[in-house]
């Protein structure tokens, strides 16, 4: 019995068997039990996960378990729980809506399985599964759009399947078999390191950067998270982008000596390149959800910042947790926005009038946009901070001058946001917003408030609940994983 | 008693949201009971000398060098309440932004860590941004939006000099000091430090989001943004800039000094210039900055307690100002200087506080103008001799630009449009009492303010070695 709980396998395990109670009580048209069987089997394996971070101790298994490999486990299963526990009402209204909850769950347990993972062979195995899951639920959104953009990620993504392959026969071919982080680090620390190893190690890493979404392998995330349903965008947007990170991270730290000198530059220039072109090409965008991908881009390219840095892979899987917590909210007030004002066009300038239309859902993007611009009193800030401090003390100081100057930059379209909702020109007409006769409700409060909610209005109630978790946590940093932070703190 | 000065204005932000909710007038009596206790409670504390509180991270000082400052935000939270007295839109939402940006803006003043420093820097912004682009005037979104990316480009670059700081084992102000910087590091810290501290001073030429930020923000975010959020800037210099990189400070004294003068200089010729009410007021800001900033670069004790001196009295007059055109804007809806005249006679009270307003803000003696700018200026004379005369040239170009400034809108002809406006009522005078006290009080007895200073202007002047 107790193999249940401390097996690095169970959380992941749990995650499973509830997607396959999903699709089983889908056949049978039970659309909410069976979004509700993903979410019980995410919420069991997460807790497992939780439980598994304090009690066990890392040991030398191809997955890992205890305090370093279960915290990213327990991120992306209870956000995949969050996730789908609070589109309940989109996806259970919705036609495919129990098949995007099992394949949530699914890719889930596979982000969960790639964040654990000590061996090359079991990620490139996981990062498949949480890749298909990904062309299937972007393609149920059921549109010509959102299955094209499923089409080209699933052509885009073959591409970097192939660019990780060769690399793995690369590095097999320099450790004679073996994939595993220690024989990898056994060999990229032996003094006689050749550069094909370097080159092994660079075409997987790319890899993991296109499953996250660094430049320049980030093409396929604004059309697919633009089309595809916000649910399972949700899901992507924040576990997919926390799994590849923790698994990077994990596999640079693994890489040591004269190996990690010679990919340094190469972790740099991708970490500038995302950095640079996210955050200009975001400054153009007009809808929300491409206006979220290139800054995601960006957010990928701070991540790599830590990856530079190397020391610790803690900081980074800080940042990608505590990102991909916002990044979660930002895609679930897009789902609960929708859910409120259907004819929203899901343009940013669409959202003018939104602080007087429901000034709860303003205050929690507000409360997003500020975490992801890196704003102290939010997540936001303790993940940048974790990641550009442990740049700053190896030395990269320009690496960290450029990522604080970029987050200025962003400010220019995560602030424009804020100014679209909170800034409506006096005489313009609102778009969002109720759509008809109720345009007195932008003038008269009360009127406003009075606007009928539909009820059960879970994706409110949770983008109101992730803003408070934001916040909270950015007041009192040491309920994160203290480790990256503490080093500071007196 | 310092942890209650930050979170009692929080805890009543929070009231004023949720009354405000339900009952949009009664959110700024409790805004109002909000500050008053916050006062109450503040003043003591900043009558009875330095003290520490707390541990680590989130410990908090009050010394000399924060409690002119500390004392100056409750003050103005109690008048920035009554200025927005009559605000009809939003009321709740309005005062509870308002009562945030006073928690934050103590919270700078009473950070000891570097962290809770920088986090409660950060933290000022973002109620300001509501308040400019909410309630302010036409321009109010793009100047939001240049308010809030000016500075945070400038505090982003000022958290890298704190990394290096933390790394540095300074974690709070006290430790600063003894940081163990290499020379280089030593002036990398000081220049990235004063990329934080010179955007929010401001120091020319940096200066450019501080007419716009001003003259959109409503009355009340005006009072907040001259009065004391200025003064961070001045107040980072010298509780962390001076005493962090003492040397580097040293060698980069003359560009400073050079850049106040300028500063001085600048905003006088370009107050003078200036058609708008607001505008003026908000360009002799930069001007009356520039004293800080060269007082602060010469780095005597004398002359850092006069940067502090001059801190307070801009804070108080400033503040003044903006309530006085705040007041003006409700009554006539404009500022041109052209359109205005005489209003000393249908305006008495209010015609008197602004001319007293102007001369304090000129440095007449007697007012709290006047010891701050004496201090810089005799000071500047026994550093860098007869190039003081520029500065004189800045103190002659403020009285031109002041007595102008009341020639035209309390003196001359009254144009007759103007002649039924009413006088200040019970609660605007209430507001402007406090604000003209204190102008009194300063200019008569400056020791209110340098006697707190002194001891920790000698201590930071002795680390940098001008004594």
């Amino acid at each position: 019995m107790t193999v249940l709980i401390t097996s690095p396998y169970a959380p992941m395990l749990a995650a499973v068997i509830g997607a396959a109670a999903s699709l089983v009580l889908s056949g049978w048209r039970l659309a909410k039990s069976s979004v509700m069987a993903s979410v019980y089997g995410l919420v069991i394996g997460a807790a497992i996960a939780g439980v598994q971070a304090q009690t066990l101790v890392e040991g030398g298994g191809p997955v890992g378990a205890g305090e370093l490999h279960s915290l990213p486990v327990a991120v992306c299963l209870a956000l995949g729980a969050a996730v789908l526990g609070s589109s309940l009402y989109a996806l259970s209204a919705n036609g495919p809506g129990p098949r995007i909850a099992a394949l949530v769950a699914l890719g889930a347990a596979a982000a969960a399985f790639m964040a654990a993972t000590t061996d090359l062979l079991l990620l490139f195995i996981a990062v498949e599964t949480l890749a298909l899951c990904g062309y299937g639920i972007v393609a149920l959104a059921n549109t010509d759009r959102s299955r094209e953009s499923a089409m080209k990620w699933f052509v885009q993504g073959s591409v970097a399947t192939t660019i990780f392959i060769v690399g793995l026969g690369v590095l097999a071919a320099q450790t004679g078999g073996s994939l595993s982080y220690a024989k990898l680090t056994e060999i990229a620390s032996a003094p006689t390191s050749s550069v094909a190893l370097a080159v092994g190690f660079a075409l997987v890493l790319s890899a993991l950067a296109f499953k996250a979404g660094a430049f320049p392998f980030h093409s396929w995330m604004p059309d697919a998270f633009e089309t595809g349903p916000a649910p399972g965008i949700a899901m992507l947007a924040s576990v997919g982008k926390v799994a590849p990170l923790a698994a990077a991270a994990y596999l640079v730290v693994a890489i040591t000596g004269a190996t990690g000198d010679r990919l340094a530059p190469v972790l740099a220039t991708l970490a500038v390149a995302s950095i640079v072109f996210g955050n200009l090409v975001a400054l153009r965008q007009r809808s929300l959800a491409r206006m979220l991908a290139y800054s995601g881009v960006a957010q990928v390219g701070y991540a790599f910042v830590g990856l530079v840095a190397g020391m610790n892979a803690l900081t980074v899987v800080t940042f990608a947790a505590l990102y991909g917590i916002t990044s979660a909210a930002s895609f679930l007030f897009i789902v609960a926005l929708r859910e409120a004002e259907p004819d929203w066009d899901g343009s940013i300038s669409g959202l003018a009038g939104l602080s007087r239309a429901h000034p709860m859902l303003a205050a929690s993007l507000a409360v997003v946009m500020f975490s992801l611009t890196g704003i102290p009193l939010t997540a936001g800030f303790w993940g940048k901070f974790a990641v550009l401090a442990a740049a700053a003390s190896e030395g990269w100081l320009w690496l960290v001058a450029l990522a604080m100057l970029a987050s200025v930059v962003s400010f220019g379209y995560y602030g424009g946001v804020l100014r679209a909702a909170f800034m409506a020109e006096d005489d313009a007409e609102p778009d969002v917003t109720a759509p008809e006769g109720e345009s007195e409700a932008h003038t008269d409060e009360s009127a406003a408030r009075n606007a009928p909610i539909k009820w059960p209005a879970s994706s409110l109630v949770a983008t109101v609940v992730f803003a408070g978790v934001i916040v909270l946590v950015g007041v009192a940093p040491f309920l994160v994983n203290a480790t990256s932070v503490a080093a500071f703190l007196p | 008693m310092l942890a209650p000065i930050v979170w009692i204005p929080l805890v009543g932000a929070v009231a004023a949201l949720l009354v405000g909710w339900s009952r949009p007038q009664m959110a700024r009596s409790v805004a109002l009971g909000t500050t008053l206790v916050t006062a109450a409670v503040a003043l003591p504390a900043v009558f009875g000398g330095g003290v520490t509180e707390g541990s680590g991270l989130t410990a908090l000082v009050l010394d000399g060098l924060s409690t002119p400052l500390v004392a100056l935000t409750v003050v103005l939270g109690v008048v920035a309440v009554l200025a927005s007295w009559n605000v009809e839109e939003r009321p709740g939402a309005h005062h509870a932004l308002l009562l945030a940006l006073q928690a934050a803006v103590s919270l700078v003043f009473l950070a000891d860590h570097l962290l809770l420093f920088y986090a409660a820097w950060e933290a000022v912004l973002i109620p300001m941004f509501f308040l400019i682009g909410g309630w302010g005037h036409e321009d109010r979104k793009h100047a939001a939006m240049k308010f809030f990316i000016y500075t945070f480009a400038g505090s982003a670059l000022m958290l890298v000099g704190l990394l290096l700081l933390l790394f540095a084992n300074a974690g709070s102000m006290a430790a600063l000091a003894s940081a163990q910087l290499a020379p280089s590091a030593g002036t990398l810290v000081f220049w990235l430090l004063l990329a934080g501290f010179a955007v929010k001073v401001p120091i020319f030429p940096l200066h450019t989001w501080l007419p716009d930020a001003h003259v959109e923000a409503p009355t009340a975010g005006s009072i907040m943004l001259a009065g004391v959020l200025l003064k961070m800037g001045g107040y980072g210099l010298m509780r962390v800039a001076l005493p962090a990189a003492p040397e580097a400070a040293r060698a980069a004294a003359p560009v400073l000094a050079a850049l106040g003068v300028i500063g001085i200089v600048y905003g006088a010729i370009v107050a003078l210039a200036q058609t708008d009410l607001k505008r003026l007021v908000a360009y002799s800001s930069v001007a009356h900055m520039g004293f800080v900033v060269l007082a602060i670069a010469i780095g005597t004790p004398l002359a850092l307690s006069g940067a502090m001196l001059v801190m307070v009295a801009h804070g108080l007059t400033a503040s003044l100002l903006f309530l006085l055109v705040g007041q003006l804007y409700e009554r006539t809806h404009t500022r041109t200087l052209a359109r205005l005249g005489g209003l000393l006679r249908p305006l008495p009270v209010w015609g008197t506080v602004f001319v007293f307003a102007s001369l304090a803000s000129l440095g007449l003696p007697g007012l709290a103008g006047f010891p701050g700018e004496l201090v810089t200026f005799l000071e500047a004379y026994r550093a860098i001799g007869w190039s003081v005369v520029a500065v004189a040239v800045g103190v002659l170009l403020a009285g031109a630009y002041t007595l102008r400034a009341v020639r035209a809108v309390a003196q001359g002809p009254l144009p007759a449009e103007w002649e039924d406006v009413e006088d200040l009522t019970v609660s605007e005078a209430a507001a402007v009492a406090p604000l003209a006290l204190g102008i009194l009080a300063l200019g008569i007895w400056p020791a209110l303010v340098s006697g707190a200073v002194d001891p920790v202007a000698k201590a930071i002047a002795k680390l940098m070695g001008v004594m």
